[in-house]
């Protein structure tokens, strides 16, 4: 019987890969150029309202994760404003001073999950800021998935944001997912950004 | 586009010049869509749906090229991602901004699935999920179960036993199956 089941789970394989239609390399090009071309849209909306300060948020950050949604994603959630967009980015300092691993920003939801690719082993501090009002609570978990977690904590909303920190241990190589739950006062409202440094290089943070 | 896709691309310092890589980028694509894609395909057990997928994890891999084709295991680089969306919030959000009110996509016409391979989606549909997982990836995926263990994270012992069940099950089917076609063997 063994043998029987083996043939036909080739053949049911051969039978549903011919009615596999790729869409084609173009398309992933495509796709890949229009992510850029808005990255460096809403990059040059940041750099702009930031010029006063002298940050420099976009440069050299160290690596970047390889954590980025589909473009309808959060379709749905109100636009981001330039300007709280700015400020949140902002919070996340200086990465040519303290490089981060890797940061985002975006709109506070009640269940935003980001997961983060090919994090390295290693000890890391979870900086995340909150611009508006209300709180959300932050989870981070091992793995592309499961329920281990490796740090929690709850980070306050406000025009002045003070950062939640939390210690994080990647233990492998490999992926981690952060969860973020905005309560009611933050989802849809409130703008968040994070980012994961390396704690030997913490500088004073 | 929405902000917190823009924002997540923004961190990325280092855009990779993917184009230099363009060529072995094409022959992956070519080589592992479709498998990749029906992996998914009998796992979730909606076609599209592992295409959204797989096309996903394929701009993932093109937007980092430069790195991801340095790896020992580009593919398995790709299939992680692939199966990390499979079970991540990004499908369920997808699924249901589609649902709720996208045009719908002109979906290639094709043939109806064989009965074979009803037969098969219909055993898969009746195993617990990690376990149909398991058995994708062993007999369609042609992972080793070393491999898949440590993609599942849990014993190579579990792996054994739960592909035994998948195994059985669908054994069982195929004689249920011959038995009422008067044709049991």
């Amino acid at each position: 019987m063994s043998d029987r089941t083996d043939e036909l789970l080739v053949r049911v394989r051969a039978d549903a890969l011919r009615d596999v239609l790729p869409p084609g390399v173009d398309q992933v090009r495509r796709t890949v150029h229009r992510r850029r071309g808005i990255t460096a849209a809403v990059g040059a909306a940041a750099a702009v309202a930031l010029v006063g300060s002298g940050i420099a948020i976009f440069g050299a950050g160290g690596p970047a994760s390889d954590a980025a949604p589909s473009a309808d994603h959060s379709t749905g959630v109100d636009p981001m404003p330039d300007a709280r967009l700015a400020a949140v980015s902002a919070a996340l300092g200086d990465p040519n001073v303290t490089p981060w691993v890797m940061a985002t920003a975006s709109v506070m939801t009640a269940d935003y999950e980001n997961d983060v690719n090919d994090m390295p082993a290693d000890d890391y501090r979870l900086f995340v800021y909150c611009i508006g009002r209300g709180e959300a609570d932050v989870v981070v978990k091992a793995g592309f998935y499961g329920d281990k977690v490796l740090a929690t904590g709850s980070v306050s909303c406000g025009e002045q944001p003070e950062p939640a920190k939390l210690a994080v241990r990647q233990p492998v190589d490999g992926y981690l997912r952060v969860f973020l739950k905005g309560d009611a006062q933050a989802s849809g409202s409130s703008v968040f950004s994070f980012k994961f440094v390396r704690t030997a290089e913490l500088t004073g943070q | 586009m929405t902000a917190d896709a823009g924002a997540r691309d923004r961190v990325r310092s280092q855009a990779p010049s993917v184009e230099a890589h363009g060529a072995s980028f094409d022959q992956l694509y070519a080589a592992q869509y479709g498998n990749l894609t029906v992996q998914l395909y009998l796992y979730f057990g909606d076609r599209q749906e592992a295409h959204d997928i797989v096309q996903e994890a394929f701009c993932r891999a093109y937007a980092r090229w430069r790195v991801v084709s340095e790896y020992e295991d580009p593919v398995g680089w790709v299939r992680r991602v692939a199966w990390n969306l499979a079970l991540s919030k990004w499908r369920r959000t997808k699924s249901a901004l589609a649902f709720l009110g996208r045009q719908p996509r002109a979906e290639p016409q094709v043939d109806g699935p064989s009965p074979e391979r009803v037969l098969v989606m219909g055993v898969l549909a009746t195993l617990p999920e990690q376990q149909r997982r398991v058995f994708v990836l062993r007999y369609i995926a042609d992972l080793t179960v070393p491999e898949i263990a440590e993609h599942e994270g849990v014993a190579e012992g579990t792996v054994k036993s739960w592909l035994h069940r998948g195994k059985a099950a669908l054994a069982a089917q195929l004689e249920y199956t011959d038995d009422a076609a008067g044709g049991g063997k």
